[in-house]
C-alpha cells in the first residue's frame, strides 16, 4: 500500500489549490480587413488587462488586429461598421464583480497594425495596461488615449503622413511617456495628468515656422518635456503648488518665453496648469530625421 | 490557315475569359477573416462584400457553416487536428493564398462523418474569392519635412539666460522693483483695503446665504477655540495627503479620470469655503465680543444684525496688520511686526478652519455655547410637561 506523508498531503492540496485558481483557458482572435479605397478610418479600442500594441501593418491590409484574453473572465469583440468606416476593438472584463483582477503583467495581449495608406483617428481607452503605440509612418488625424495605472509609450520614429488635427493624452495613476512629437505634426497637444510621471518628448522632424499648441493639466506627479533646442517656447503657467522649472527662461509680460525664442524656427506655446508635483525641462540636441 | 488559328486562339481566349467572369459572378468577394481559436473553438469568419459574413466554426465537437450545424466529430479527430492548424495559419496568408489553402484542404483515411464535414467545408469554401486590395484615392501628401540639424547658426542663436536678458524688454519685476517708500506704504494699505473689502463681501454673501451655518462655526471659535485651533493645527498637514489619495483614487479608475478636474475643483472651493469662512466667522465672533461689550457699557450700538459683528471684526483683525502695513519698510522692526501679524492671523484662521470642521461646516452646534441656567426656566420644566427636553449637558450634569 502506498503511504503519502502529511506534508507531501498538504503540498498535494496546495499545489491542486493553485492550480484550480490560477487556470485560465486561454482564447485567440485574429481579425482582418483588406483595403476597400477607404478614404478614412475611425479606431476605437478599449482594452483594459495586459499588453497592448499599436503599429503600423501592410498598406493592404485596413487593419489587423491579435488578441488573446481569458475567456472566463473577460470578453473581446472586434467590430468594423462598413458605413461608418468604423472599428471598435474591446478586451474588457465579463462582470468586474467577479473578482477579476485587472494586471499589467497579466500575458493577455492586443496587438492592432493598421494601414499607412488610410487617415486613421485613433481613440484608445487603457486601463491596467502596458502600452506601445508606435505611429511613426502611419496617417494619423487624430489621436486620443487614455491610461489608468499603467506603463504607456506612444511613439512618432518616423513623421507622421498626414497632418495631425489634435494629440489628447489623460493619463492616470500611470507611467506615461511620448516620443518624437515633432514627428506628429499635431496642430495641438492636450496633456491632462492625474497621478503619474509624464513625459513629453518634442523632437522630431519640425516643419519651418510651425506653431504647436500644447495645453498641459497635471494634477499630481512630475512632467518632463523633453524640446530640441531650436524650438522657441513660450510658457503661460497656472499653478497652485507645484514647481516649474523655468531655468532658461525670460519673463514678458505675463508669459515666459524661452531664450531662443526669437530666433528659433519653430514654436511651441505651452500653457502648464500644475496643482501639486513638478513640471522640468529637458532641452536635447535636435534630431535628425531621413526624409 | 493563320486566319483559323487565330480565330481559334481568340475563340479560347474568349471562352476562358467567360468562365473567369461566370466564376467571378457566382463567387462571394471576402473583404476580411477573423480567426478564433481556444480550448473547445476554432472558427472562421469570413467577411464578404456586402456586410455579409461566413462562418465555419468547429465548437465543441460540432461542425457549423453559417450557423447551421453539419457533423458533430469526436475530439480528437484528424479533421479538427487540420482544421486547427489551417485556422491557425488563416491570418498569416494573402487573401488569394488563404483561398486556395482552404480549396485545397484535405485528410487521409476520414471517417464518413469527417467526409461529410470535409465536402461541406470545401463546398463553402469554394463558393469564396479573394477580393483584390483597392488603395484609397486619399491624396496623402506627406508634409514638407526638413531635416533639422544641429548646424552652427542654431547653436549660435541659443544664447544664454543671462545674455537674453540684455536683449530684452526689462521683466514686469524690475519695474515695480524701483517704487518709492511713500508708494509701497500706500500700496500696503491699499492691499489691505482692498481685502478688508474682499472679506467684508464675503461676509455679506455668507450672512446671505448661510446665516445659520456661519453663527454656529462663530459660536463654536468662540466657546472652544482651543479645540477648534487643535483641530485646525492637526488639518493642515492632512490637506495635502487626502487631496492626493482623492486624486489617486479618481486616476486608478479610467473613468474617475474624467471626474478629476471637478474633483479639484470642488476640493480647492471646499478647503477655500472652510478657510475663509472660519475667519469670517471669527471676525463675526470678535465683532460681536466687541460690540456687545459697548452695549455692556450702556453705549448705543445702531444694529444692523450680523453683518455689523462682521464688520467690526474684520476691521479688528485686519488692523494686526496695519503696523506692518506702515513700518514693514524699518529693517528689523518691520519684518517683526510683518511676522507678528502672519502669525496671528494664522492663529485666528487655523481656530476658524478647525471649527469649520468640527462643526461640520456650521451644521453641528455640539461646541457652541450652552443654556445659560440665569436666562432660562428651563430647570422648572418637569418631564411630565416635556417628555424630552433640549436640556444641555451642563443641566444634565447639574441634575
Amino acid at each position: 500500500m502506498i503511504r503519502f506523508s502529511r506534508p507531501a498531503v498538504a503540498l498535494g492540496f496546495l499545489l491542486g489549490w493553485a492550480t484550480t485558481a490560477h487556470g485560465q483557458s486561454w482564447r485567440e482572435v485574429r481579425s482582418s480587413r483588406f483595403v476597400q479605397a477607404e478614404q478614412q478610418l475611425s479606431v476605437e479600442v478599449v482594452f483594459t488587462s495586459g499588453t497592448f500594441r499599436l503599429l503600423p501593418g501592410s498598406p493592404e491590409r485596413l487593419y489587423h488586429v491579435e488578441a488573446m484574453y481569458d475567456e472566463d473572465h473577460f470578453e473581446s469583440a472586434t467590430r468594423f461598421d462598413t458605413d461608418a468606416r468604423r472599428l471598435k476593438v474591446e478586451v474588457t472584463p465579463d462582470d468586474l464583480r467577479d473578482g477579476v483582477e485587472l494586471d499589467d503583467e497579466s500575458p493577455q495581449y492586443l496587438n492592432v497594425a493598421l494601414s499607412p495608406e488610410v487617415p486613421v483617428a485613433l481613440d484608445l481607452k487603457l486601463g491596467a495596461a502596458q502600452s506601445e503605440i508606435s505611429l511613426g509612418g502611419l496617417a494619423v488625424e487624430r489621436l486620443a488615449v487614455k491610461t489608468g495605472a499603467s506603463t504607456s509609450i506612444v511613439q512618432f520614429d518616423r513623421p507622421n503622413r498626414i497632418r495631425c488635427e489634435k494629440l489628447e493624452i489623460a493619463v492616470g495613476a500611470a507611467e506615461f511617456v511620448a516620443e518624437g512629437l515633432g514627428n506628429a505634426h499635431c496642430n495641438t497637444v492636450e496633456l491632462t495628468g492625474g497621478a503619474g510621471d509624464v513625459t513629453l518628448d518634442f523632437s522630431g522632424a519640425w516643419t519651418d515656422a510651425a506653431v504647436l499648441q500644447a495645453e498641459l493639466t497635471m494634477g499630481l506627479g512630475v512632467l518632463t518635456l523633453r524640446i530640441p533646442d531650436d524650438v522657441g517656447v513660450e510658457l503661460e503657467m497656472s499653478r497652485l503648488f507645484a514647481s516649474v522649472d523655468r531655468a532658461r527662461f525670460v519673463k514678458r509680460g505675463s508669459h515666459w518665453f524661452s531664450s531662443n525664442y526669437d530666433s528659433a524656427r519653430a514654436t511651441l506655446r505651452l500653457h502648464v496648469r500644475a496643482v501639486l508635483g513638478e513640471v522640468n525641462f529637458d532641452w536635447v540636441t535636435p534630431t535628425t530625421v531621413e526624409r | 490557315m493563320r486566319r483559323e488559328r487565330m480565330i481559334a486562339a481568340f475563340a479560347l481566349a474568349g471562352i476562358l475569359w467567360s468562365a473567369g467572369s461566370a466564376r467571378r459572378a457566382f463567387a462571394q468577394e471576402v473583404v476580411g477573416v477573423t480567426a478564433i481559436e481556444s480550448a473547445d473553438e476554432a472558427s472562421l469568419i469570413f467577411e464578404l462584400v456586402g456586410d455579409e459574413s461566413l462562418a465555419i466554426s468547429l465548437s465543441g465537437g460540432t461542425l457549423a457553416i453559417g450557423g447551421s450545424p453539419i457533423a458533430t466529430l469526436p475530439s480528437t479527430s484528424v479533421f479538427e487536428a487540420q482544421w486547427r492548424d489551417l485556422v491557425s495559419q488563416s491570418s498569416h496568408l494573402p487573401i488569394g493564398d488563404l483561398a486556395q489553402q482552404l480549396a485545397g484542404f484535405d485528410i487521409a483515411e476520414a471517417t464518413d462523418a469527417e467526409r461529410a464535414s470535409l465536402e461541406a467545408v470545401r463546398a463553402a469554401l469554394q463558393s469564396l474569392a479573394a477580393v483584390d486590395a483597392v488603395s484609397p484615392d486619399v491624396p496623402i501628401a506627406r508634409p514638407e519635412i526638413v531635416m533639422v540639424r544641429p548646424t552652427e547658426r542654431v547653436r549660435a542663436v541659443i544664447p544664454s539666460a543671462d545674455a537674453a536678458v540684455a536683449t530684452r524688454p526689462a521683466p514686469i519685476a524690475d519695474v515695480h522693483g524701483s517704487t518709492s517708500l511713500v508708494g509701497g506704504i500706500a500700496g500696503g494699505v491699499m492691499n489691505l483695503l482692498a481685502s478688508y473689502i474682499a472679506l467684508a463681501f464675503m461676509g455679506l454673501g455668507l450672512l446671505f446665504f448661510a446665516p445659520k451655518q456661519l453663527e454656529t462655526v462663530a459660536d463654536t471659535v468662540w466657546h472652544s477655540f482651543g479645540r477648534s485651533f487643535l483641530a485646525g493645527l492637526f488639518a493642515q498637514p492632512l490637506i495635502l495627503p487626502v487631496f492626493a489619495m482623492m486624486i489617486v483614487g479618481l486616476a486608478l479608475t479610467v473613468v474617475g479620470i474624467v471626474v478629476v478636474p471637478f474633483a479639484v475643483s470642488a476640493f480647492l472651493a471646499a478647503l477655500l469655503l472652510g478657510i475663509l469662512g472660519g475667519f469670517i466667522a471669527v471676525a463675526r465672533t470678535v465683532g460681536e465680543i466687541y460690540l456687545r461689550r459697548r452695549m455692556a457699557r450702556g453705549e448705543a450700538v445702531r444694529t444692523w444684525g450680523s453683518y455689523r459683528y462682521v464688520v467690526y471684526g474684520l476691521l479688528g483683525l485686519l488692523a494686526i496688520w496695519l503696523p506692518a502695513a506702515l513700518l514693514g519698510w524699518v529693517p528689523v522692526a518691520g519684518t517683526l511686526l510683518t511676522v507678528t501679524a502672519g502669525v496671528a492671523t494664522w492663529v485666528l484662521a487655523t481656530a476658524g478652519f478647525g471649527a469649520a470642521i468640527i462643526s461640520r461646516g456650521g451644521v453641528r452646534g455640539t461646541f457652541v455655547r450652552q443654556i445659560d441656567l440665569a436666562l432660562t426656566d428651563e430647570q422648572f420644566w418637569t418631564e411630565d410637561a416635556m417628555p424630552t427636553p433640549p436640556v444641555s449637558r451642563e443641566l444634565r450634569r447639574s441634575r
